[in-house]
């Protein structure tokens, strides 16, 4: 190996072994990471619903919970999947029901709020969780 | 042969940069932000104790007692927690890094109005939105304030 290449060898395994700095952060689809803080997985969904008046509901894939919330003409629906301790939110769909006039325009950035905002909610009970479990470990 | 180990002293060289280090802030840096800012989030924190389970339980608990708003858990990487913030339809990460001397925040990403500009030695943020420099270090001294009181 010259010792040009050596150089940008080295370059490369040094910039990418401490490139840790910053990583892309989504509005709502990074994953939870549950570890294994949570025992009861549906009492934290349901405390976590409970901040905003979501639902849960139940659905044919085990590792897939679903939150329903009815608001101001429009029923959303998001899939909560579990899967190898990892929690994470997509939206499922996001229904108009019976607007008497034409509904207005739900727009992205709603249903992005709605969805940190639910997100957030099950980090709040899993923080506490993961509180609670490590203060039984000291 | 020679050569393959200076790379691999160059590469855990930059694998154990992901740790807890007293900060020397580098007043160098163009278009920084203050030094004190610098500090009052990223300065290290002693722990007193080097009972690893003691320091992740003030980590998380001072997460939940934050003055203002709770920081919520996203996971644990081994050796450091990480951190969310979410306000007002912005979002800043941290990477909380601990061993069994001293506590650490570390910038780990951001909502794209909160993305630091110059992030220099793996995680110390200098220059960002002037809210990463009011909201974080309410995390940092709430922290702070736990490990004191194990």
């Amino acid at each position: 190996m010259t010792t040009g290449k050596t150089a940008l060898l080295v370059s490369v395994l040094f910039l990418s072994a401490g490139s840790t700095a910053s990583a892309d952060i989504t509005p709502y689809s990074d994953p939870l990471q549950l570890g294994d803080y949570v025992q009861d997985l549906n009492g934290m969904l349901e405390r976590a619903f409970s901040y905003d008046g979501w639902q849960l509901r139940s659905h044919p894939d085990p590792d897939t919970y679903v939150a329903f919330l009815s608001y101001k003409e429009r029923d959303i629906s998001v899939h909560i999947l579990v899967r190898d301790q990892n929690l994470t939110l997509s939206v499922e769909s996001v229904f108009e029901t019976g607007c008497a006039a034409p509904c207005k325009d739900l727009g992205e950035e709603s249903v992005s709020k709605w969805m940190v905002n639910l997100r957030r909610s099950i980090a709040v009970e899993l923080t506490t969780l993961v509180r609670d479990g490590l203060q039984s470990q000291m | 042969m020679k050569r393959f180990g200076i790379i691999a002293l160059l590469v855990c060289t930059g694998l154990a940069m992901a740790e807890p280090a007293p900060l020397v802030v580098d007043k160098k840096v163009r278009k920084s932000v203050r030094a004190k800012h610098i500090e009052a989030v990223h300065l290290e924190i002693p722990t007193g104790t080097t009972d690893l389970a003691k320091i992740r339980y003030a980590i998380v608990q001072g997460m939940m007692l934050t003055k203002g708003r709770v920081w919520t858990y996203e996971g644990d990487d081994g050796g450091s927690i990480r951190a969310r913030f979410d306000y007002r339809g912005h979002t800043i990460a941290v990477r909380i890094e601990y061993n069994e001397e001293l506590v650490q925040i570390k910038f780990h990403g951001g909502s794209e109005a909160y993305e630091c500009k110059i992030i220099i030695d793996d995680g110390i943020c200098y220059r960002n939105h002037d809210n990463y420099y009011k909201y974080t270090p309410n995390l940092r001294a709430s922290i702070a304030q736990q490990l004191e009181a194990l």
